[in-house]
């Protein structure tokens, strides 16, 4: 059962936002959130190794459940930009 | 009628003008030409600008170079310095900047200020002027009529520029006619009683024109036409430059405490300079003699002489001041001091934050966090919890179990001195600025809004909620006791989790933590449902008390997500494309389904699965 965010409703979502922003939206804006994911990563694992609290320890695994679904989306989302900023460039290269 | 008193005497003065004189007539018409380029390139200013200056604004005021350069280079270009006071008024008030930034600017718009008179003396009375007016108006009023905002505020300023240059050149001939009927020059007056009876006279005009500028002008091309003595050209200069105050004195009155402060500062620095150009008058005569032989400007060239005075003193002004910034944002801070605290007034929301797009949305966004605050103050104590001990480090479960004494308080009275009245001047602000906002500003504005109607959804939540809360809080150790502790810590969780990403370092900070508190919310729900399904089916509480807690749950669990919704608007990115990326990298309700526990199926629908 797949509940997570598909490509694309993401994709539709992201077009959406694009139009909305006049392109602004940029790979290096995804990746500066997704380094801050990762720290948060990092710091809910160190912190579920120390745990021992059955209670607090499930509360964790959720919050990295959670982590792991913005990174995907995350992730999907730098490839669909990534994908829409090399268009120019390759319809040019074609062009060229 | 005592109001209409100095206009009904300006009218009177002028028609008595006019009716000596037809030159008269000319240079009043010179000034008003003047007078409505200035508001023309102001008005472009705003539809040109598209937000540069506001956003230059913005960062130019971590550092007094900064906020000088930026005061000196918008003035000039602008030519108005009351322009450059009105928008630094308007974002003092909202909150953008600070009052010593602010007065660093005002500081920069005094010596860009001074650029009009060597314009004026250097270009306008050595060339023909109106010649360069009229192929300025003509391309102008054309763009005028673009639907493009940047072209039409283009329009808007060479237009402008060619009504400034227009005016320029009506004062210009009606002094050259003037002077052959009437001989101003002798009401020319000399020694210290001149100095103060024609820098009174500056100051007058002034205020009278609105425009230091204007006066400036009006000075200059009456001492090229020898109507004015060159001293006292150099006394209402020094007038101009008190007068000018007075427009951004009147700027202030619907700015908040802020502003007005800012306008008391402007007043003293001009004041200052002004007294020290009069004490040091010789000395600056001096000055503008020897800067002037060392540029080549002629001695006998009194026009460009007065430029050098005006710009020698205004900077010798910033000179002196600069230094003494720190004391002088004391002086005016203790000479305004900030209004009683009056909760139930907004704090942010006044006339003078009207001016400009970013001033609107941001003291909407401070306004609406004032609200959030104030709600934070009554959802804590309806649930019977202290902020302070909540927004501490300690274990939350274990102050929720322990603090058992009711917050004696009237939740519906706060609720109406605090939150509602707060929340209709967000409302009626949202309304009568709204038209004044286009595109992306608009939205803020609208979510905005949105946000006060969630947090006011907040409160009332947990209005229903106070009742039972009370009467199971001071209960002895029971299960009821315990689901509405529950029902406590679960408000409290999220007020903590909110406080800290208010608190949380720039850097690490992001709204997608609100997603976790959504999961863990969505999971706490799901448990809520079975614990108390399985009390009622072992007779732990009777079916009564199982509504009682179902609803409340339902009123904490709704108030739980406003107050998330709250934070995701008010503690998103503040660039726009980091918090459209925020938003769709946020999880949705299904993907938080997926994470949280699903809920048992109910008694009922295990059998009708059976069966089938």
């Amino acid at each position: 059962m797949i509940l997570r965010k598909t490509k694309k409703r993401l994709e539709a979502l992201y077009h959406e936002a694009k139009a909305k922003n006049g392109g602004k939206l940029s790979a290096k804006h995804v990746r500066h959130i997704l380094d801050k994911i990762d720290r948060k990563d990092h710091k809910v694992r160190a912190e579920l190794a120390e745990t021992t609290d059955p209670v607090k320890r499930d509360k964790l695994t959720r919050k990295l459940a959670v982590i792991d679904e913005q990174r995907r989306s995350g992730e999907d989302l730098l490839e669909l930009i990534r994908r829409d900023e090399t268009k120019p460039a390759q319809t040019l290269s074609r062009l060229s | 009628m005592l109001k209409s008193l100095p206009v009904l005497a300006i009218l009177g003065l002028l028609a008595f003008g006019f009716w000596i004189s037809p030159d008269v007539q000319v240079i009043c018409a010179g000034v008003a030409i003047f007078l409505f380029g200035v508001l023309l390139m102001e008005q472009g200013f705003r539809l040109f600008s598209g937000g540069y200056l506001e956003r230059a604004l913005e960062i130019s005021t971590n550092r007094l170079w900064k906020s000088l350069s930026f005061g000196i280079l918008t003035t000039t270009i602008s030519q108005s310095s009351s322009f450059v006071s009105v928008i630094t008024i308007s974002f003092l008030s909202a909150g953008l900047m600070s009052l010593a930034a602010g007065i660093g600017v005002i500081f920069g718009a005094n010596i860009g200020t001074t650029t009009g008179a060597w314009l004026v003396a250097g270009f306008g009375l050595k060339v023909d002027i109106a010649a360069y007016a009229m192929p300025m108006l003509a391309f102008g009023v054309v763009l005028v009529f673009q639907s493009s905002s940047t072209l039409k505020g283009l329009g808007h300023v060479i237009a402008g520029v060619g009504f400034l240059f227009l005016g320029i050149a009506n004062m210009k001939d009606g002094f050259a006619s003037f002077q052959d009927q009437v001989d101003l020059a002798q009401l020319a007056m000399t020694g210290f009683l001149g100095l103060i009876v024609y820098t009174l006279a500056g100051a007058v005009a002034t205020v009278i024109m609105q425009s230091s500028h204007a006066t400036m002008v009006l000075v200059i091309t009456a001492l090229a036409a020898d109507q004015i003595s060159y001293e006292n050209a150099l006394a209402l200069a020094i007038g101009a430059n008190i007068g000018t105050t007075v427009t951004a004195m009147l700027g202030a009155m619907g700015a908040n405490h802020q502003g007005k402060r800012l306008a008391l500062a402007h007043l003293v620095f001009n004041a200052v300079t002004a007294a020290v150009a009069i004490l040091l008058i010789k000395q600056l005569g001096m000055v503008v003699d020897l800067t002037s032989e060392a540029i080549g400007i002629a001695a006998t060239d009194f026009t460009l002489k007065l430029a050098v005075f005006h710009t020698v003193f205004n900077v010798l002004g910033v000179v002196l001041m600069t230094p003494a910034i720190g004391r002088l944002v004391t002086f005016v801070e203790r000479a305004i001091p900030p209004p009683a605290r009056n909760v139930s007034q907004p704090r942010y929301l006044n006339n003078a934050v009207v001016e400009f797009p970013e001033t609107i949305v941001e003291a909407l966004r401070n306004e609406v966090q004032r609200l959030y605050d104030h709600a934070t103050e009554i959802i804590a104590h309806g649930v019977n919890l202290h902020r302070s001990r909540i927004f501490g480090s300690g274990d939350l479960r274990k102050l929720v179990s322990d603090s058992r004494e009711i917050i004696e308080f009237d939740l519906d009275a706060r609720y109406e001195e605090r939150v509602k009245p707060l929340h209709a001047a967000i409302v009626e602000f949202t309304i009568r600025t709204s038209q004044k906002l286009h595109g992306e500003e608009i939205d803020s504005v609208y979510r905005l809004r949105e946000i006060g109607n969630r947090i006011v959804e907040a409160v009332k939540a947990v209005k229903h909620l106070r009742k039972n809360i009370n009467r199971y809080t001071t209960q002895e150790a029971g299960v009821m006791r315990d689901l509405y502790n529950e029902v406590r810590f679960e408000i409290a969780e999220i007020l903590r989790e909110i406080h800290r990403l208010q608190h949380a370092d720039p850097e690490e900070r992001t709204t997608l933590w609100l997603d976790e508190a959504l999961a863990q919310l969505e999971s706490d729900r799901h448990e809520a449902d079975q614990l108390i399904d399985g009390m009622i089916r072992d007779n732990r509480i009777t079916a009564e008390q199982a509504t009682s807690c179902i609803n409340d749950a339902g009123y904490a669990f709704a108030a739980v997500r406003s107050l998330i919704d709250v934070a995701r608007e008010l503690y998103a990115a503040p660039d726009a494309a980091l918090a459209e990326i925020e938003r769709l990298i946020a999880l949705e309700e299904d993907e938080l389904s997926e994470i949280a526990p699903p809920a048992p199926p109910a008694e009922s629908e295990r059998r009708t699965g059976t069966d089938r």
